[in-house]
C-alpha cells in the first residue's frame, strides 16, 4: 500500500468519524422550539446527510483497497520538507487571529498579514514589502472606508 | 403603449438618467469586483442617495448598478480565483484555468460579451413576455423548486475528475455545513454549541471565499517550486471572432435558461449559473474540457447570470414581489419614494416601468464599454510578481469579509474554510463541490421538507408534478453518466494496473 492509498484510507475514515459525530449531534439536538405544524423535523435531513457520508466514506475505502496500486507520488519528499515551515507559518497564523480582535482591522494588522505573506513566500526585499504593504493598506483603506464608507475597526488607535 | 414607451425613452435618455445610469455603473463594477461586496450590498450602499433623486431615476441608478456588478464579479473569479458575487463562483472553474494557460483576456472578454448578449436577450424577453412569464413563476411550488436544486447538484459528481466518491463526499459535506444555524421552518437552532455568530449559519460569501480564494493562497504558497513567479503567462488578447462564433448558440439558449430561472422567485443569478454550466456540458462536444479552462465554461455562466437580472424583474414588476436580493433593494427604493410596485405600477407609473426596460440597455451597453475599457489594464494588474499579489489577494479577502457585515467572525470563518478547501485540495476532494452543496443545501432542504408536508410525507409529490419529475429525470441522467465513466477506468484500471516505482 502506497502512500497515497494510506492518506484515501484515512481520510474515508475521518469523514466516517465526521459522520458518526454529526448523527450523534443531530439525535441529541434539542427540539423545543419546534412547531407542531412541522411534520417533518429539523433532523431529517441532518440524519439523511449523516447516512449518505458514512456510506460514500465506506465506499472510498472499499475502492482505495480494491484499486490497484499507484505510482509512488515523487511529490511526497518536497511535501515533508515543507511541514516544519508550514507549522510554524501555522502557529503564526493563529497567534495573528487570536489577537485580531484587540487590534481590530486596519493599520495594526493589514501591513503585517500583507508583510507576512510575503515573506512566506520568499520574499526578500524589505523595502519592497514594507513599501507594497502599506500603499496596499492605504488602498484598501480608501476603497472600503472612504468610497463605500464601510468603518474599519482601527484596534489599538480607536 | 407607445406613448408608455416614449415616456420611458425620455426618462431613460435624458441628461440625468444618463449621468445616473454612468455613476451606477461605474459604482456597480468597483462594487462586483470586491469580493464580499454583492451585487446587492453595492446597491444597498447607494440606496440612502435615491432619496433626492426621481424614482424613475432611482430605479435606473440601480439597475445600473446590478447589471455592472453581476458581470464584474467574474472579474477576480477569473483573474484570482475569488469569486466577486456569489453568482460568478461556476465562472471559477473554467476561468482561472484559463487565465493559468494564458488565456485571461480571452476568458474577460467571453465573459463580457456573454454576459452582454444575455442581459440583451434577457431584456427583449422581459419586455416582450413579462406577463406571460410571471405565470411561469406561480407554477413553481416546493416540489419544482427540490427538483430544480437538484438538478444543479448532480454537477458535484462531474466534478469528481480524480475520484467521484469524493466529490460526492464533497458536495455533503458542503450541505451539511449548510444545516448550522437556525431552522427556516420549525426554528430550532442546529449544531451551533451556543456560538451565537453561528445561529444565521456561516455567511455564504466567507464560505465561498475560504473554499476557493484563500485554499489557492496556501496552495500557492506551498508550491515551492513556483516561487516568485506567476503560475501562469500573461497575455491580454481578447477572443477572436473564429473562437466566439461556435458560442453563439450557446449562449442564446443559456440566455433564455438564465431568464428563466431567473423568473423563480428564490432561486437568482447563483442558481441560473450553476445549471446553465451543467446543461453547456451536458450537451458540449468537448464535456471533457469543462473544469480545464474551456471558454464554453466561461460563457454559459455568465450569459445566465446576466439574463438571470432580467428574469428577477419579472416578479418585481407583476406581483411586486422581489426574485432576487438586489431585486428587493429595487423595491424599497420605489417604497422610499412612495410607490408601489405591483401591477399596478403599470397603469400609476408607466414612464419607471418603461424607463427601466430602456435602462437595462443602455446599462448593457455602459457595462460593455467599462468592460471592454478595462480589460487589458486588469490583466496587467495581476500580473505583478507572486509574493505581492498573493499578500495582496489576502489583505482584499481579509477586509472584504469584515465589511461584509461588519463582523470578524466572517474573517475566522473565511480562514478556516480556507484551511479546509487546501486539506480537500491536498487530498484530491472538491472544494467546488462543498461550495456548490453549500450554495444549494439550503433551498434542497427546505423545499424538500415543504413539498413532504404539502403531501403528508408522501414521495411521489415528485413523480405527480410534472416540471419536477422532468427535471429529477434530467438529473438522474445527469448524475449517472460521469458515474458510469468513473466505474468502466476503474474496471479498466484494475485489469492494467500501472508499474510499481
Amino acid at each position: 500500500m502506497n502512500p497515497k492509498q494510506k492518506a484515501n484510507i484515512s481520510c474515508g475514515i475521518i469523514c466516517f468519524l465526521f459522520a458518526a459525530v454529526y448523527f450523534y449531534l443531530t439525535v441529541n439536538l434539542t427540539t423545543s422550539a419546534m412547531l407542531v405544524v412541522t411534520q417533518i423535523s429539523a433532523k431529517f435531513v441532518p440524519k439523511l446527510l449523516a447516512g449518505l457520508i458514512a456510506g460514500l466514506s465506506v465506499l472510498l475505502v472499499i475502492t482505495t483497497l480494491l484499486e490497484a496500486a499507484p505510482a509512488a507520488d515523487s511529490e511526497s519528499s518536497i511535501e515533508a520538507e515543507l511541514v516544519d515551515n508550514r507549522a510554524f507559518y501555522g502557529t503564526a497564523a493563529a497567534a495573528f487571529l487570536s489577537l485580531l480582535v484587540w487590534y481590530g482591522i486596519g493599520f495594526f494588522s493589514v501591513p503585517f498579514l500583507i508583510a507576512g505573506t510575503m515573506l512566506v513566500n520568499h520574499k526578500k526585499n524589505l523595502l519592497q514589502i514594507v513599501c507594497i504593504a502599506l500603499v496596499t493598506t492605504l488602498i484598501l483603506y480608501g476603497v472600503f472606508f472612504k468610497i463605500f464608507g464601510v468603518p474599519l475597526p482601527l484596534g489599538l488607535l480607536e | 403603449m407607445l406613448e408608455n414607451m416614449i415616456l420611458g425613452f425620455r426618462e431613460a435618455f435624458s441628461w440625468q438618467g444618463l449621468g445616473l445610469m454612468f455613476l451606477g455603473s461605474v459604482w456597480g463594477f468597483i462594487g462586483g469586483a470586491l469580493p464580499g461586496v454583492q451585487a446587492s450590498t453595492a446597491m444597498a450602499l447607494i440606496l440612502p442617495l435615491t432619496w433626492t433623486m426621481p424614482p424613475g431615476g432611482a430605479l435606473m441608478m440601480l439597475a445600473a448598478v446590478y447589471v455592472s456588478a453581476e458581470y464584474s464579479g467574474s472579474v477576480p473569479a477569473i483573474l484570482i480565483r475569488t469569486p466577486g458575487t456569489s453568482a460568478a463562483l461556476v465562472t471559477t472553474f473554467d476561468g482561472y484555468p484559463l487565465h493559468q494557460q494564458g488565456k485571461g483576456g480571452k476568458a474577460l472578454s467571453i465573459s463580457l460579451f456573454g454576459g452582454g448578449i444575455g442581459q440583451i436577450i434577457g431584456n427583449i424577453l422581459l419586455v416582450a413576455m413579462v406577463l406571460p412569464l410571471s405565470r411561469v413563476a406561480l407554477a413553481f411550488g416546493p416540489p419544482e423548486f427540490f427538483a430544480l436544486a437538484i438538478f444543479g447538484l448532480t454537477l458535484v459528481a462531474s466534478l469528481g475528475e480524480k475520484s467521484v466518491s469524493k466529490a460526492l463526499i464533497s458536495g455533503a459535506l458542503g450541505v451539511a455545513f449548510a444545516t448550522i444555524g437556525l431552522d427556516p421552518l420549525s426554528g430550532t437552532v442546529r449544531f451551533t454549541f451556543g456560538v451565537s455568530y453561528l445561529v444565521d449559519g456561516f455567511e455564504t460569501v466567507a464560505v465561498l471565499v475560504g473554499l476557493l480564494a484563500v485554499s489557492e493562497i496556501f496552495i500557492q504558497a506551498r508550491d515551492a517550486r513556483s516561487v516568485g513567479k506567476f503560475s501562469g503567462a500573461i497575455s491580454t488578447t481578447l477572443v477572436t471572432w473564429a473562437e466566439f462564433k461556435p458560442m453563439l448558440f450557446l449562449i442564446s439558449w443559456t440566455s433564455v435558461l438564465g431568464m428563466f430561472i431567473g423568473v423563480l422567485p428564490g432561486a437568482g443569478a447563483t442558481i441560473a449559473s450553476l445549471v446553465a454550466y451543467s446543461e453547456a456540458k451536458r450537451w458540449s462536444k468537448h464535456p471533457e474540457m469543462f473544469g480545464k479552462g474551456s471558454y464554453e465554461g466561461v460563457a454559459a455562466p455568465e450569459t445566465a447570470n446576466n439574463s438571470a437580472i432580467s428574469g428577477a424583474m419579472v416578479p418585481m414588476l407583476a406581483f411586486g414581489v422581489p426574485g432576487s436580493g438586489s431585486a428587493a433593494i429595487m423595491i424599497a427604493a420605489l417604497m422610499l419614494h412612495g410607490v408601489t410596485p405591483g401591477p399596478m405600477l403599470f397603469i400609476k407609473n408607466p414612464e419607471i416601468v418603461y424607463g427601466l426596460f430602456f435602462a437595462l440597455f443602455i446599462a448593457t451597453f455602459m457595462m460593455l464599454v467599462m468592460g471592454l475599457v478595462s480589460i487589458r489594464p486588469l490583466i496587467k494588474l495581476v500580473s505583478v510578481p507572486k509574493p505581492a499579489l498573493l499578500s495582496c489577494i489576502l489583505a482584499l479577502v481579509f477586509v472584504g469579509m469584515y465589511t461584509h457585515n461588519a463582523s470578524l467572525f466572517n474573517v475566522g470563518t473565511a480562514l478556516a474554510f480556507g484551511i479546509l478547501g487546501y486539506l480537500m485540495n491536498r487530498y484530491d476532494f472538491s472544494p467546488a463541490a462543498c461550495v456548490l452543496g453549500f450554495v444549494l443545501g439550503p433551498m434542497v432542504e427546505v423545499s424538500f421538507r415543504q413539498a413532504l408536508i404539502i403531501s403528508n410525507k408522501s414521495p411521489m409529490i415528485f413523480v405527480q408534478r410534472p416540471i419536477a419529475l422532468v427535471l429529477l429525470v434530467l438529473a438522474f441522467l445527469t448524475f449517472i453518466v460521469p458515474i458510469i465513466r468513473f466505474s468502466k477506468g476503474f474496471l479498466v484500471a484494475r485489469k492494467n494496473p500501472p508499474e510499481q516505482v
